[in-house]
């Protein structure tokens, strides 16, 4: 991590993303190298999730049309995807309100 | 523990006399909940903004003034059947599934489906009587035709279908067709529908074609006694020496019948009404019945 006297412009921010991530910090402009990858030394939560998300990842291509259609319509307003709804929709449901019965 | 998961791969819909069933097919064993509304989901956009930035945008959803049906099938099953009745034609709803695994509630739904009920093709009902290999009935003005029926079952009749030809190409007029039940004078009868035609639009003679009507979405009630009766009006001509001119006395049609051994179990073909003068009464025409069929 170091401390910068400024940001530099967006398009130098852009072009080192997924590599250096440019931050404020309390005020102050800084820069370090990220994404660091953790490697395999993940938690053991973290660990459970990993199935979930490998279904979630898989599922679009088992919907019917009918019901990926539901999902892009859903996604017309906003900047996901059908499928990144439809992912959403399985891990943790589309709606921020008790859905329980 | 890791909250029990599932997801949703097929949306069926059959349609139902009065409603639809929908059936909705997961991957995994689930019981599952329609929530349903009337009312258009609102679908809202925000902004997503990391460390200062605008990232993407994202959504919510605000589901709104909606009801919870529990699936029909008990316990987790991997399809899940929901049966709407009073579901009314041309009106959408909007409905989308949540649930329980092994009764722990899961949080995984599904997206938001929308289903507008279309009218159903008109389809038979139990009140038909197609073969027609008897005789006609001429359905004179001043000696009308009927048929009764029974239904057994409620319906809605939308159609109904008549083997009604022209009875020559020399004679033509104008006729009445009347859905109704009795009263105590025959030539007044409780009208539920009635159609003016003209008999040059009726099948050409002895074809034994058949003819509709649409109907005005008569509910039927079953075990109540309906008759349909066809006779001709007042206007009749024939054609003779050259010339179209005026035979009252000619007036016919031809609503061609079943016999003995094809017959309608709920009621009969009728004659002998009056509706010119007011008088007469309907004389049963023995285990024969017209051709006619109500479509639902």
């Amino acid at each position: 991590m170091a401390v910068l006297q400024a940001l530099p412009e967006q398009a130098v921010i852009d072009g080192f993303k997924g590599c250096i991530d440019y931050y404020l910090w309390k005020g102050k402009p800084c820069v370090r190298s990220w994404p660091s990858s953790p490697g395999k030394n993940r938690s053991p939560a973290v660990k459970e999730q990993w199935s979930a998300f490998t279904t979630a990842s898989r599922l679009w291509n088992d919907l019917s049309p009918d019901v990926q259609r539901a999902y892009n319509s859903m996604a017309q307003h906003g900047g996901l995807s059908g499928r990144d709804l439809a992912m959403r929709a399985y891990l943790k449901g589309l709606f921020t309100y008790p859905t329980g019965p | 523990m890791r909250p029990p998961r599932w997801y949703l791969t097929w949306v069926k819909y059959e349609d139902l006399a009065d409603g639809l069933k929908v059936i909705a097919i997961t991957t995994s064993p689930c019981h599952l909940y329609m929530r349903h509304s009337l009312v258009d989901p609102k679908i809202h956009p925000f902004p997503v903004v990391r460390r200062g930035l605008t990232v993407r945008d994202d959504v919510y959803f605000c589901f709104d003034v909606y009801d919870d049906n529990e699936q029909d099938e008990p316990g987790d099953t991997l399809v899940h059947t929901f049966t709407k009745h009073d579901w009314p034609v041309c009106q959408t709803w909007f409905f989308y599934f949540h649930g329980t695994v092994n009764d722990v509630v899961s949080p995984s739904t599904s997206a938001i489906f929308s289903k507008h009920r279309l009218t159903p093709p008109p389809g038979p009902t139990n009140d038909c009587q197609t073969d027609t290999p008897g005789g006609p009935s001429w359905c004179h003005f001043w000696n009308a035709s009927s048929q009764t029926f029974e239904p057994d079952h409620p319906y809605v009749a939308r159609s109904l279908h008549l083997c009604l030809n022209q009875y020559a190409t020399t004679r033509k007029g104008p006729y009445r067709v009347i859905l109704a039940h009795d009263t105590a004078q025959c030539w007044m009868p409780n009208i539920l529908w009635q159609h003016d035609g003209y008999s040059t639009d009726l099948p050409l003679p002895n074809t034994r074609e058949w003819v509709s009507y649409d109907l005005p979405n008569i509910p039927c009630a079953p075990h109540l006694l309906y008759r349909i009766i066809v006779h001709t009006t007042p206007g009749w001509l024939e054609y003779y020496g050259g010339v179209w001119r005026p035979a009252e006395s000619r007036a016919s049609l031809a609503w061609w019948q079943g016999d003995i051994y094809h017959n309608y179990p709920r009621g009969y073909a009728w004659y002998g009404c009056n509706l010119r003068d007011s008088r007469g009464s309907w004389t049963q025409r023995t285990n024969v019945d017209h051709a006619f069929c109500v479509y639902a």
